[in-house]
């Protein structure tokens, strides 16, 4: 059966874009569907430029308000990917700036003999937690260069043509700084996880 | 050897990502079964992989915030609001509240003929929410209802029923559909414009139906 007016959905659509003009229309639903569907990433983004989690919720919260008030500004709603990822980029970037005394101090608190690794456990539960702990500390220790195409491939799920994409690397950089990431993670893991 | 060390270690990351060609494969699986220390490399970053990828999603992953609250805070501009004085944003952000849980609440669907066969709404689907086989029976639809049949016989108002296509200004028209359900009863739908834009194949032929209440 036939649907009239019914408009035939072409291979390569990209579903995103009817959003984004639904969003540039200030239609809130569809900015609600919007973030629910690209919040994962974009706070993938965030983490790997502020390296921590400190303030990952509020600079998420300024991309989101960024994107509702700077919608109409993206000209071409094809290339919505990498304007988000710049927002979210350059959030996280004038976050960590004006954060560096906080996160030191952070990192201090992280790294001070209070989190005694290799203690003895008291059971697979916590044995896991502490795992996780270490290996999270781990992808934050990578230098953002290597943290931020690992995060949007490991968080995202990414394939190295997005983020090749977003970050505007070409893809044999991506994969090189993928298989850096990979061999740091190995040297400071290999042997405790 | 270093080159061979290198070269190993890009293949592992290509397998890791779902990217090595046949040929890389079975290059990659000759020299794990040569070599101890290449299988020992391979297993170490398969493991920190996975672990990386639940350490990632568990920490970072997931606002507690969640949308709702984005969204009430991303419609507040610098200079407030909108930069007028949107008032009714409050209280139309508690009466979405309110909806929500009536939903959570409301009266059972069921698939079935009649007019009241309706599926409860599945969010992780995409696909068009209001297809229905013919007139007002079979509505094999993923869609949720948001008022009471009580408001409803009770005035509380529907909108003109729509269609569901897979364009923005119709459905920014109506995305509220009613749907008679035998003789007593009236689902009012709200259908997720957005999934409606992605119209599953599947579903692509359906014929909406179209009830005037």
């Amino acid at each position: 059966m036939q649907m009239r007016g019914m408009v035939e959905v072409k291979a390569e659509f990209d579903a995103e874009q009817p959003v984004i003009e639904a969003i540039r229309a200030g239609d809130r639903f569809a900015f609600d569907e919007f973030v629910r569907r690209h919040g994962s990433w974009v706070r993938g983004v965030v983490f790997s430029v502020l390296g921590n989690r400190d303030r990952l919720d509020d600079v998420c919260q300024q991309v989101w308000t960024s994107v509702w008030e700077q919608v109409s500004r993206l000209k071409d709603s094809a290339r919505w990917r990498p304007w988000l990822y710049s927002l979210a980029r350059n959030a996280a970037v004038d976050a960590g700036r004006s954060q560096t005394r906080r996160r030191k101090l952070a990192r201090a608190i992280a790294d001070s003999p209070g989190n005694i690794t290799g203690v003895a456990s008291h059971g697979p539960d916590v044995q896991a937690a502490e795992r996780k702990s270490m290996v999270f500390d781990a992808v934050q220790g990578l230098p953002p260069l290597y943290r931020e195409p690992f995060v949007l491939r490991h968080l995202a799920g990414w394939s190295y043509q997005q983020i090749s994409e977003v970050m505007g690397l070409p893809l044999d950089t991506v994969e090189t700084r993928l298989v850096r990431a990979r061999r740091m993670l190995r040297s400071a893991l290999e042997g405790k996880v | 050897m270093s080159d061979m060390l290198d070269r190993i270690e890009l293949l592992i990351t290509r397998r890791l990502d779902g990217v090595l060609t046949d040929e890389e494969s079975l290059e990659l699986d000759r020299a794990l079964i040569r070599s101890p220390e290449y299988r020992r490399m391979f297993e170490v970053s398969e493991r920190i992989d996975m672990l990386c990828a639940d350490a990632l999603a568990e920490q970072v992953g997931h606002s507690a915030a969640g949308s709702a609250v984005v969204l009430t805070m991303a419609v507040r501009t610098k200079r407030g609001w909108g930069g007028r004085r949107a008032w009714w944003l409050m209280p139309a952000g508690a009466a979405a509240c309110v909806g929500w849980m009536m939903w959570a609440g409301a009266m059972n669907v069921r698939s079935g003929s009649g007019g009241d066969g309706l599926v409860q709404s599945d969010r992780s689907r995409n696909g068009v929410e209001l297809a229905a086989g013919s007139d007002r029976g079979e509505t094999k639809d993923t869609a949720r209802s948001v008022m009471g049949a009580d408001r409803l016989r009770n005035g509380g108002g529907v909108r003109q029923a729509g269609m569901g296509i897979p364009s923005m200004s119709r459905m920014r028209d109506s995305n509220v559909y009613g749907i008679v359900g035998g003789e007593d009863r009236i689902f009012l739908i709200e259908v997720d414009r957005i999934r409606t834009l992605q119209r599953s194949p599947a579903l692509a032929s359906a014929v909406p139906v179209r009830h005037e209440l």
